[in-house]
């Protein structure tokens, strides 16, 4: 699990722009893991996330389950075991339009898993930005005082 | 299957934008099986899906020929996808860039193989 710097107490449970959610461990005793993308204190975006990958790192099958809204779930995605089916992974892109506010996992109790998802580009997507146009100068010019009047 | 959650009834029956459609089982007696991704009631985004999976976990023997209609009534000629761990692909991944509309999706193949359908709404138009 990540260590936030001890100093970032304060700024770890405010949603930090761009910042990747990161999470890999063992699947615990109850075989369940849950995980709020959007609402976790220390690394959430404060909003779902649009992209990112969920591997299985065991040599059993695992499950997963995504939520658009932390209430109704996706039906039940199952990762195969490592090196036994394929893929053992799944990646999620902006294009696929999925938000990912929380994520569960089932699995055997003790298995690895690894989760990266980020927050995914503003929708209003890239906006060209054109420096304004200018005069090109002109050639340098001086003016003696004897020829004014 | 999915659990949702108890208090969300109503809402199982709206679509909810960002949701992600997900079945996998195996083929019925019938040898076919039919999915209406626009109008599910459970999971249906209520338009057609733009990205996602379709994935075939036969071991018996057999092809698994998947159709796929951007409109629930035209559907396209079949795709064969071969069985698993013998050939490949297995699968076949349809991306936002594909322009393909996902309404409806048509499976048949030899009843109790197992097949997984993973089928996304794709982003908003910009």
């Amino acid at each position: 699990m990540a260590r936030p710097h001890p100093t970032a107490k304060e700024e770890a449970s405010t949603p930090l722009p761009g910042h990747i959610f990161v999470r890999y461990g063992a699947i615990n005793a109850t075989g369940d893991v849950e995980f709020s993308v959007s609402g976790d204190k220390r690394d959430g975006f404060g909003r779902p996330g649009r992209s990112g990958i969920i591997v299985n790192l065991s040599d059993h099958n695992m499950i997963f389950q995504i939520s658009a809204d932390g209430h109704k779930y996706s039906n039940e995605i199952t990762l195969p075991a490592f090196g036994v089916g394929f893929p053992n992974f799944m990646q999620i892109t902006y294009d696929d339009g999925v938000l990912i506010h929380s994520i569960r996992l089932h699995g055997v109790a003790g298995d690895q898993f690894g989760i990266v998802i980020a927050p995914g580009r503003n929708p209003e997507g890239f906006i060209p930005q054109f420096a304004p146009a200018m005069e090109e100068p002109g050639p340098l010019r001086k003016i003696s005082k004897s020829k004014v009047k | 299957m999915s659990h949702p959650h108890p208090s969300v009834k109503e809402e199982a029956s709206t679509p909810l934008p960002g949701h992600i459609f997900v079945r996998h089982g195996d083929l019925p007696a019938s040898g076919e099986v039919t999915f209406c991704i626009a109008n599910d009631k459970l999971d249906g985004f209520g338009r057609p899906g733009r990205t996602g999976i379709i994935k075939y976990d036969g071991f018996k023997g057999g092809e698994l020929l998947v159709q796929i209609s951007p409109d629930g009534q035209k559907f396209s000629n079949d795709i064969h996808l071969l069985i698993a761990f013998a050939s490949y692909p297995n699968f076949i991944e349809i991306k936002y860039d594909d322009r393909i509309y996902i309404h409806t999706i048509r499976l048949r193949g030899i009843p109790t193989e197992h097949y997984s359908i993973i089928i996304m709404p794709g982003r908003d138009e910009e």
